[in-house]
């Protein structure tokens, strides 16, 4: 007998006597996506449909905004999932077990976003650039900033560095999922150390196509910006909208009477401080990035942060309120943190806020192009074209991540840390 | 069966006398014990079982009985080397800052590269005593006491130099916003005096928390001594002298235990153990952890700000304030492994309390933070180059990276810019193999060489940015003097001769804290009631 299949036995021994882990209550068997799937795909459609309509109405530029604002928000969770994934591996996390399955759900959903980046690369690279303004070097050949940064941003290796990000994140999702899978089936508990010694360099991995993703895809709409802390700022909200994602999602599956016992307030609680400690990293290292900008003064870089607070300071007053103050203040309390209601809304907000915060980074430069072309900018005024783009891309990636949860046991039910998610406890 | 009584060895066990139970249960591929690569099982926190009992004498032993000779030795060096700190800031004040290598260019030097570095070795304490606090790593009770008294240490040291840097120190006192006749007041826009707000509320709030994590020890250590008292066990003071003379040892009229009963009675505030105060010590130092978890980012970030909000080419760049953490972090716990480690081998039971596996989870954050510093140090490269603007490129392509002898261009201080690399980025990549994680002489050298590449860093980023200005005619080279080294060296004495002073006279270790993570203090921990029982039985068995 070999060592694996031995402590398969051990393991499972003390799975199987818990009275929690019936079949009924960490699966969804029984239970159909259609109805969900459907409702989330209408609205996605009509969402996409919508953003086409305005694409000919209004114009190109701010349909394509819109949409990407959609697809980087929702890679941001996409991404987030991953980053906590990796994170309860390589810290052997014994408290989120049970919340793992979940983000691995999510995570899961990220061959959707390759395809919903898809058209946008597609377009731009076809029409030279509609938001990605250095594309056109028609245009900016006689920009000696551009100039000097072409040899990074150039179509060739943007469409490299596109594979290869997507490439490295499919990877490492097919080897957890894969693991993941196997160790529901098998009950290989030494799986739980491949995993983690792959989240050990995955990580890594992680931070710097994280970084250079968000420069390419954000930071160079504006190609004359540039902060070295863009990168950390993008991880920041991706690891806070996907932890809100997280808790909307183990919040409907109690609501739907599944995991009772399983993941209890306990855990809630500790989703909550997950919640609040990356509001206020967000807050650090947004403020940081802003206030080093605005203190130095340096034109290449201050213009980036007056176009937003000059021509959308709503937009940077709610990110201020809403991305920090608020949830700082609502989140503190430990009642909230442990009141599923409150944390629900919370968690809602967050993934609202999250998008603003993509908003506020990519629509200004769509107001940017037509005020360069010598038209007037259209501001807020067609903010339905912007809710289209987004919640149609949000409704597909929704029907998506319901289907991954649906697809097998809510929890990872064989996993060697299991019993110890099971007994935990806050005590104070 | 022996003919030893087993408490007799478990006594002489616990005063040093005998080296710890033999291991030869434990499968070598394990280390001491403490290793465990069973994802289902988690190791033990304290090895060879010990008791409640065992860890009160054990850490009260430190500090009751008497120091070895080493000990004396190393303070007295210690207190030498703090010594000549000392004479040379007497040295400084009498005759002014021009003793230094200070010159037109580059007027911050070693004053500031010593100040950060310093302020940056307290961090590990605070990341420790907080942030792993709130995330509930219970591994933490094994160093947060020493490194906590690290932290306090590193900001006394650190203190020392923007103090002394401003040349006239009697104008000290204008640091801090004190009304005063001439309307005098400092610039409340500059980064500068936001550090002395940041640090010193660093200081009192990791004063607080270290004095009031102290409290119940100090409980016990009273009550210990005052049951000697009591039982009449008590012996005279005795001047020990440092080296074996034979001349009759002096003994004074009073007895240590009295001292220590009045000393300790003093400190631990009326701790009478009561579930009460417990209740609110709990309340408190979570309370404490919470403020203190913000602080961590806080003071470096504001020194960070120091450089960054300039608009010096290799200064200003966003990604400073969690990059000066992440260093600070990383420099911290290569300072806490570097004093720790040969405390492990020179007190009597150490290796106990601090096992294989808190060694090991310390390897992986410094691999962890060397790397957050590595992709700092890459980031920067890539958007000084991104960002196009020539002087920041020159900065780094020039003023560090390229070697003097490889281009005429090249910078004279290549050798800082790539002992950084070497030390804080290429040596902990050790730590990906397991044997070197987990042998701790491999662990000492990468923490030696952290420390010293985290000082370079912080050299590299002050000196080289300041010795070549926008015209080549401001150009100059920055040279220590005997005055700038020897401070800088007595301040490693000064922060050595306090540790030493800890681990002699205060708990070393939590004592209740580490109670705590024992298995029997926690009923509703579910690996008490499989993995420990079956080693507390195959333990019987022996």
């Amino acid at each position: 007998m070999s060592q694996a299949s031995v402590n398969k036995g051990q393991c499972l021994s003390q799975i199987v006597n818990d009275a929690r882990l019936t079949r009924d209550n960490i699966t969804l068997v029984g239970k159909s996506p259609a109805g969900l799937v459907g409702l989330f795909l209408a609205v996605g459609v009509v969402g996409i449909v919508l953003t086409l309509i305005g694409s000919q109405v209004v114009g190109i530029d701010h349909a394509l905004a819109a949409y990407h604002v959609g697809v980087m928000g929702v890679l941001g969770i996409c991404l987030g999932s991953l980053f906590w994934v990796m994170l309860s591996h390589v810290f052997a996390m014994t408290w989120n077990v049970a919340l793992r399955r979940q983000f691995e759900n999510v995570m899961r959903a990220m061959w959707l976003v390759l395809i919903l980046m898809l058209p946008i690369m597609l377009i731009e690279v076809i029409s030279h650039g509609v938001m990605f303004t250095w594309m056109d070097t028609h245009y900016v050949s006689s920009d000696p900033i551009y100039v000097h940064k072409s040899g990074y941003l150039n179509v060739p290796f943007f469409i490299l560095r596109f594979a290869v990000y997507f490439g490295l994140w499919l990877l490492l999702i097919r080897k957890f999922w894969t693991w993941q899978r196997e160790q529901d089936e098998t009950g290989d508990r030494w799986l739980s150390n491949k995993a983690r010694f792959t989240s050990s360099w995955g990580l890594l991995v992680f931070g710097i196509t994280c970084a250079f993703a968000a420069f390419d895809w954000l930071m160079s709409l504006d190609y004359h910006f540039f902060s070295t802390m863009w990168g950390v700022y993008f991880f920041a909200g991706a690891a806070y909208s996907a932890m809100a994602v997280n808790i909307l999602i183990t919040r409907g599956l109690n609501a739907m009477g599944k995991m009772n016992g399983v993941v209890t307030v306990e855990h809630r609680h500790d989703q909550g401080k997950l919640l609040f400690a990356f509001t206020v990293f967000w807050a650090y290292i947004g403020f940081s990035q802003y206030f080093l900008i605005w203190y130095a003064n340096i034109p290449e870089e201050t213009s980036y942060m007056l176009a937003r607070k000059v021509n959308y300071p709503n937009l940077t007053m709610a990110l201020v309120l809403g991305h920090f103050c608020l949830p700082f203040l609502i989140l503190l309390p430990r009642p909230v943190k442990r009141s599923g209601m409150l944390i629900t809304i919370m968690a809602i907000w967050a993934v609202v806020i999250h998008f603003i915060d993509m908003y506020w980074i990519i629509r200004p430069m769509a107001d940017a192009h037509l005020t360069y072309k010598g038209e007037e900018p259209l501001g807020m005024s067609v903010i339905w074209l912007d809710i289209a783009g987004v919640v149609g891309v949000v409704g597909i990636f929704a029907a998506v991540v319901v289907r991954n949860i649906f697809s097998g046991p809510l929890i990872p039910v064989n996993d060697p840390r299991l019993p110890g998610c099971l007994h935990h406890k806050n005590y104070v | 069966m022996s003919t030893i009584n087993p408490d007799q060895i478990n006594a002489q066990r616990l005063a040093g006398m005998r080296p710890s139970a033999d291991r030869t249960d434990i499968d070598p591929a394990l280390g001491d014990g403490s290793l465990v690569d069973d994802p289902a099982q988690q190791g033990p926190l304290v090895l060879n079982n010990r008791s409640f009992h065992d860890i009160t004498e054990i850490v009260s032993g430190y500090s009751e009985k008497a120091p070895s000779w080493w000990w004396f030795h190393a303070l007295g060096f210690a207190a030498t080397v703090a010594a000549i700190a000392q004479i040379m800031i007497l040295y400084l004040i009498i005759t002014g800052v021009g003793v230094w290598g200070l010159n037109n260019q580059v007027d911050w030097a070693w004053d500031i590269t010593n100040f950060v570095f310093w302020i940056g070795i307290g961090h590990a304490g605070t990341l420790i005593s907080a942030i792993l606090c709130l995330l509930k790593q219970q591994w933490r009770t094994a160093v947060n006491r020493a490194a906590e008294a690290m932290t306090i240490f590193a900001v006394i040291c650190a203190g020392i130099f923007p103090g002394i840097h401003v040349g006239r120190v009697w104008f000290a006192w204008m640091l801090f916003p004190i009304p005063n006749s001439n309307m005098i007041w400092p610039n409340f826009r500059s980064p500068l005096l936001w550090d002395v707000f940041a640090v010193s509320t660093y200081a009192t709030v990791s004063l607080l928390f270290w004095y009031m994590g102290m409290i119940p020890d100090f409980a016990t250590f009273r009550d210990r001594a005052h049951l000697r008292l009591r039982q009449g066990k008590s012996k005279l003071v005795e001047l020990r002298l440092p080296v074996p003379l034979p001349i009759p040892t002096i003994r004074l009229p009073w007895r240590g235990d009295l001292i220590r009963a009045y000393c300790f009675g003093f400190l631990s505030l009326g701790w009478r153990m009561s579930g009460r105060h417990w209740y609110r010590y709990e309340k408190a130092y979570l309370i404490l952890a919470g403020i203190s978890t913000p602080l961590v980012l806080s003071v470096h970030s504001i020194v960070s700000f120091d450089f960054a909000t300039s608009v010096l080419p290799g200064w200003h760049t966003t990604i400073f304030p969690p990059y000066f953490v992440a260093g600070a972090v990383f420099g911290g716990f290569a300072m806490v492994l570097l004093l720790m480690i040969p405390l492990r081998a020179l007190l009597p039971n150490f290796s106990d309390l601090l096992t294989l596996r808190h060694l090991e989870n310390m390897a992986k954050i410094l691999l962890v933070t060397g790397m957050m510093v590595g992709f700092a140090y890459s980031m920067e490269f890539f958007i000084a180059w991104y960002g196009g603007n020539t002087f920041e490129w020159d900065a780094f392509i020039y003023n560090r990276v390229t070697p003097s002898w490889v281009s005429e261009r090249g910078a004279p201080y290549w050798w800082a810019y790539w002992a950084m690399i070497s030390c804080n980025v290429i040596s902990p990549q050790i730590f990906w193999f397991k044997k070197m994680r987990r042998s701790p002489l491999a662990i000492w050298i990468v923490g030696f060489f952290v420390t010293i590449g985290m000082w370079f860093e912080r050299f590299v980023i002050i000196v080289t940015s300041l010795h070549r200005a926008f015209l080549p005619g401001e150009w100059h080279m920055f040279f220590p003097t005997p005055v700038d080294i020897l401070t800088f060296v007595g301040s490693c004495g000064i922060f050595l001769t306090l540790f030493l002073l800890f681990i002699r006279f205060l708990p070393i270790f939590p004592i209740s804290e580490i109670k705590n993570v024992l298995p029997g203090a926690s009923p509703h921990d579910y690996h008490d009631d499989h993995g420990h029982d079956e080693a507390h039985s195959a333990e019987g068995a022996h």
